[in-house]
């Protein structure tokens, strides 16, 4: 014989439509007032909510794309420092990995010219503002002047060396 | 001529990993997937309507940020129902806050939008009214396991405590209901 | 003019974007070039390279170059397949799932590491300090290069330059 606890642990499958009353425990309920009294609580539980406003969840995925995005471009302008830890290789790699994932149409150029493959993706405004940035003069460039790994104390080097050694 | 299996579909766990190795149209499908069930869950916790679009949305945003927090020990559709109801009650707090409300463990639904509680039907509106009566474990054992039908040791995993516990848990939150309601 | 030079190094981990198409527009096969040209000048210049140096460079960084573009072809191939599977309305496949989530992220392994295999294989020719600096300098480059990129306005393609000081 079923008991009034063993109605109430089928309640929800049964509400949800995942399963139906066996012939005796509808007979049960049929006649006992305190399963019917929770029967109508947990159908009441199923429904609320059901009537929601329609949610666009493209629409959701998509804005909770974006906000993740911004918030890792946030999260690096915030994170600057030198070389230490992470292997600098990596570190490039991921970087070009997340703007390199479409087709490039370009072939290796003979002269000597270090090809950069973020590069293709740029309008030609963007690549007229890169290009305006490479302003230092080439004369004046030096192992030992260029800004920051001359900044680096002997401690600092070493990591770097045995980063990038592997 | 035997007929061939359908495929198996990827479950949370392959979509999760999925997305931890860059597939974000695996997080597309993680949300339409359990999109509705945790607007629901929200609505059950007292949400206002006019509120649930944004409360599903920022609920995703904490879930895919710390991804690597779920380590697949409760299902990712419970997982996602905790960072839920940490928002909401988060979200609660900022406003009593702004009110100078001091702060009570049933944390009640924001009164500010009189016109989202004819969203719900009469009934399903006092249940939730009573439902924020009760204290906030009974509150989420109670929707766990009635309106998303989560097993009892699910629902322990996901809420820190043990299934025997959640069971009894439940059938206290019936019996108060039962007796609000009635 | 601001001095590209002085831009900090900025590191961290990034999720793949939606795949982009190459700009095929003269005038970005030449700004691309002009880019290119000044920045190899530059790393001449400061590694102090000999011509010896030179020649190994370049047949380092054009058989690398070669290697991560065949990489990122496989790349576009498996999100475009991944997001096939995920389509609304189609029946996705678990075993494809998993397959295709095990190929990219032995994808994304195998391309940080060819940046430092690409190092590795310079020691050969350069000193650890030359080496260093090429890493340096090239981050920067690409660093400046998504700065720009998320400088986009994208309601109106309209590059918002940076303040000069």
């Amino acid at each position: 014989m079923t008991s009034c606890e063993e109605m109430l642990e089928r309640m929800p499958a049964v509400a949800m439509g995942d399963a139906q009353w066996t012939e005796e425990e509808a007979l049960h309920l049929a006649g006992c007032a305190s399963c019917q009294a929770e029967w109508s609580l947990i159908r009441n539980a199923v429904a609320v909510g059901s009537q929601v406003p329609m949610l666009d969840l493209e629409k959701t995925g998509a804005a909770v794309l974006a906000r993740l995005r911004a918030e890792r471009q946030a999260s690096r302008w915030r994170r600057a420092g030198w070389l230490t830890g992470l292997a600098a290789a990596a570190a490039v790699a991921l970087v070009v990995w997340s703007r390199v994932s479409h087709h490039t149409q370009r072939t290796v150029p003979e002269a000597f010219r270090i090809p950069v493959a973020e590069l293709d993706s740029l309008d030609n405004g963007e690549l007229e503002s890169v290009l305006q940035d490479l302003d230092a003069p080439i004369g004046a460039g030096t192992l030992n002047s260029t800004p920051g790994l001359g900044d680096l104390d002997d401690v600092q080097l070493e990591r770097l060396l045995r980063s990038l050694e592997g | 001529m035997p007929v061939p299996a359908s495929p198996t579909p990827p479950d949370d766990a392959d979509l999760v990993r999925a997305y931890q190795g860059g597939s974000e149209a695996a997080a597309t499908e993680l949300v339409r997937r359990h999109g509705a069930p945790v607007a629901r869950f929200l609505v059950g916790l007292g949400a206002d309507y006019a509120d649930i679009d944004d409360l599903v949305q920022e609920t995703f945003f904490r879930a895919f940020r710390r991804i690597a927090g779920w380590r697949g020990d409760a299902g990712f559709r419970s997982w996602i129902f905790t960072i839920a109801s940490n928002l909401l009650k988060d979200e609660h707090r900022r406003r009593k806050a702004r009110r100078s409300v001091p702060l009570e463990d049933h944390d009640l639904p924001s009164r500010d939008n009189p016109e989202s509680a004819f969203a719900l039907r009469e009934t399903e509106r006092r249940l939730v009214a009573a439902l924020q009566t009760l204290p906030r474990l009974q509150r989420e054992v109670f929707l766990l396991r009635a309106q998303q039908g989560i097993e009892y040791p699910e629902i322990a995993t996901t809420l820190g405590t043990t299934a025997g516990a959640a069971r009894v848990h439940f059938h206290h939150a019936v019996k108060r209901l039962k007796e609000m309601i009635a | 003019m601001r001095n590209f030079w002085l831009v900090p190094l900025v590191f961290g981990l990034v999720s793949p974007l939606a795949a982009q198409e190459l700009n095929d527009d003269p005038r970005a096969s030449d700004l691309r070039r002009q880019i290119e040209e000044r920045f190899t000048a530059r790393v001449k210049e400061d590694l102090a390279l000999t011509d010896q140096q030179t020649i190994q460079m370049k047949s380092t960084v054009r058989d690398w170059f070669l290697k991560r573009r065949d990489m990122e072809d496989e790349n576009r191939r498996l999100r475009d397949a991944m997001s096939g599977q995920l389509r609304p309305g189609v029946a996705a496949n678990k075993d494809s799932v998993a397959k295709l989530t095990d190929a990219m992220l032995d994808l994304k392994v195998r391309y940080a590491q060819s940046f430092k295999d690409e190092i590795k294989e310079m020691s050969g020719y350069l000193d650890p300090l030359q080496r260093a600096q090429f890493m340096v300098l090239r981050e920067r480059l690409i660093e400046r290069v998504r700065e720009v990129r998320e400088q986009r306005d994208d309601s109106t393609g309209r590059i918002r330059r940076r303040q000069q000081p």
